[in-house]
């Protein structure tokens, strides 16, 4: 196994499509570089900006175009095949690769190495390199484990007298809480873990979690590695790759509005298109949710065949063509701008923990409990938030939009 | 010799008829239009951005309040004055000693406006200490400056105190300022624990601006230990709240760890040394 070909475990016989999987990579955090846009769309950008700084609640943005209006949202099933959720196979051969030299030492210059994600970036990656490469997956302690500080939960790592096994952390930012009860495990955790005491493993956090810890343990982490962000042609490669192919068919993704082709699959062009570019600058390079406004982007006609099966081939090998719609609005729940002080800290608290249950919101703010849960059903019915493994979190879709509202006040984002 | 005083009058003064009236009531109109325009646009766009673009924007408005007040006295002086230097120092001397006797304190009051356009001893959206009052400078005027303070109370200062009495700026200009909340303590207890413990109550507060310092101050006194964490809010505006949640958290923490505080009254530092 060499640095330039990763393994992959799962499907060792399979062929390798020339798109994949290059595409993800992991770099030192320092060197994640957000993509940025071309001159014309970044002032089209300031300019929509203000507008809505104008306005009180932009709502004539969110109606959909009376030519749009007659799409449809693509069906569930068609979704699975065009844009289904990413599968963690192909970041975990990139991960292999990136740590390779570290996996392949006996004595590597650190003992614990962080994975730092953004969030919606790539959920399972951790768990399926931790299966892939047999080691024991550690569970995040309880909140009263938490609370209380309690160091039996430190035991279960596998350190097993001199051999030791691999072992995988995937979700630091579930092991604290910022509260002052909340940071004697983490900080015990964290300073054992790099002394060597624990073993060698994987640490995975969140990207909003990543930025508080350094503040609570402030050693630099020059090996912690990030998936180096999605720009317009990582993404075109990404959404093309995504796609399930058919033999003989070709898949069309086109603007609503104008008709132009945004992305086309088979095809030998390989000019990445100006919406791909504003897609991947506006999610800063984090694919997970650039697929999730993809998703949501995506439209067909209502009541006619999908597939329209042409006559003779058009071209090479392809008889169908298949035309799917991309709005031209970007699905997107704002923040009005008048969103008050508790609202930003309810959000802040959430992605700083990479989700929260409601209950414990009012123990870690100064807001009592009726006022969070009015504050997170309000959110949730603007579809910034939404509830997962009870835990209240910031949706997909909404991440945007809530990251650019607390940078805009000067809270503690990411470095992403 | 009435003849020569008023021929001198009229070489001073242009004839002035109904244009010339019209023509500086339009000017007058328009200045006081745009101002109030300028403030009231400034102010509402300024109310919907935060940190040091805010404080910016809002620093913007008495410049542009007294670029506009100069531009409109720049066109309305040679439609009343015949342009000349000698004219203009006759005139201006004149007024000049009118303020100077009868209305000394506003004069000196306008003057002081405008230095301190100059020399931003505050700007609207700062923090200020004048004599007793604290509070946010909400409005930098011609004659006044206004407070807004923590109980809500609007307080009116003339420009003048500039010259003797000391301003207190707590942010000077910047979207953050330093706050600071007290601990009183029993003398006996690990000092350095608590140190510790203060820090992580700045650390784990939802107001604290994580990239600026979190340091403890600690004094020993005769009736006990004064700690004093200094942090800073992310929003200046949060500066109460922010206390208010460290002295809370800070008081829990130290009563779930057994610390006791300190049961005597505060000796003021000359009753101390005595």
């Amino acid at each position: 196994m060499t640095r330039s070909d990763p393994p992959r475990h799962d499907h060792p016989d399979e062929e390798v499509s020339p798109e994949s999987p290059s595409f993800w990579s992991f770099v030192p955090i320092g060197e994640y570089q957000v993509p940025g846009l071309p001159a014309t769309s970044a002032i089209a950008d300031a300019w929509a900006s203000f507008k809505r700084l104008l306005r009180k609640v932009d709502q004539s943005s969110l109606q959909p175009a009376r030519d749009e209006a007659k799409l449809r949202a693509l069906p569930e099933v068609q979704l699975e095949h065009l844009a289904p959720p990413i599968d963690p196979t192909e970041p975990a051969d990139a991960l292999d690769a990136a740590l390779y030299d570290w996996l392949e030492s006996d004595h590597p210059d650190w003992p614990v190495r962080f994975v730092v994600n953004q969030p919606h970036a790539h959920p399972e990656l951790l768990h399926l390199w931790a299966v892939r490469h047999g080691a024991a997956v550690i569970e995040p302690p309880s909140i009263e484990q938490i609370l209380d500080g309690d160091l039996d939960w430190l035991e279960q790592w596998p350190v097993d007298g001199g051999s030791h096994r691999f072992w995988v952390l995937p979700r630091l930012a579930h092991c604290y809480l910022r509260h002052t009860d909340g940071l004697k495990l983490v900080r015990t955790l964290l300073a054992r873990a790099e002394a060597g005491e624990l073993g060698r493993g994987v640490i995975g956090c969140d990207s909003w979690a990543w930025a508080y810890l350094m503040h609570l343990w402030p050693v630099p982490h020059p090996g912690a590695l990030t998936a180096q962000a999605f720009d317009g042609q990582r993404l075109t490669r990404l959404l093309t790759h995504q796609i399930q192919r058919r033999p003989h068919r070709r898949v069309r993704f086109r603007n609503a509005s104008t008709g132009h082709d945004i992305l086309s699959v088979p095809s030998d062009d390989t000019e990445v298109h100006p919406e791909i570019v504003r897609l991947a600058s506006h999610t800063r390079g984090n694919p997970g949710t650039a697929l999730t406004y993809w998703r949501r982007s995506l439209r067909t006609e209502p009541h006619e065949e999908v597939v329209e099966a042409a006559s003779e081939p058009i071209s090479g090998e392809v008889f169908d063509e298949e035309d799917i719609w991309v709005s031209a609005r970007l699905d997107e729940p704002m923040l009005p701008n008048e969103a008050d002080e508790d609202v930003a800290l309810v959000l802040h608290a959430l992605l700083l923990h990479d989700g929260l249950p409601a209950a414990l919101l009012p123990t870690l703010l100064p807001l009592t409990h009726d006022g969070c849960l009015a504050i997170l059903l309000r959110l949730k019915r603007a579809r910034l938030v939404t509830e997962r493994d009870e835990r209240w979190v910031v949706t997909a879709t909404g991440y945007s939009s809530v990251r650019s509202m607390l940078a805009g006040r000067d809270y503690l984002t990411d470095g992403f | 010799m009435n003849e020569n005083l008023a021929s001198a009058s009229t070489k001073i003064f242009r004839e002035i008829d109904l244009v010339v009236i019209v023509e500086i009531a339009a000017i007058i109109i328009t200045a006081v239009v745009l101002i109030i325009a300028m403030q009231r646009a400034l102010n509402w766009l300024g109310q919907r951005l935060y940190g040091q673009r805010r404080l910016t924007l809002l620093a913007l408005v008495p410049l542009l309040r007294l670029l506009i007040g100069v531009s409109a006295v720049i066109l309305i002086v040679p439609l009343v004055i015949e342009p000349s230097l000698q004219n203009m120092v006759a005139v201006l001397g004149t007024v000049g000693i009118a303020l100077g006797f009868a209305l000394k304190d506003y004069a000196s009051s306008l003057i002081a406006g405008v230095v301190a356009i100059g020399e931003k001893p505050y700007r609207n959206g700062d923090w200020v200490q004048i004599g007793d009052h604290y509070g946010e400078v909400i409005h930098v005027g011609m004659r006044t400056v206004e407070l807004v303070t923590a109980d809500d109370d609007r307080i009116a200062i003339p420009h003048n105190r500039l010259w003797n009495d000391a301003i207190v700026n707590s942010n000077d200009g910047k979207p953050r300022l330093l706050c600071v909340a007290d601990f009183y303590l029993h003398p006996e207890h690990d000092a350095d624990r608590v140190r510790s413990m203060l820090k992580d109550v700045a650390l784990t507060s939802p107001y604290l601006h994580l990239d600026s310092p979190v340091t403890v101050i600690i004094n020993e006194r005769p009736w006990g230990t004064h700690y004093r964490l200094k942090a800073y809010p992310v929003d200046s505006g949060q500066q109460f709240r922010f206390v208010t949640d460290l002295t809370v958290r800070g008081k829990a923490l130290l009563t779930r760890q057994g610390v006791r505080f300190a049961a005597t009254a505060v000796i003021p530092d000359a009753g101390a040394a005595a």
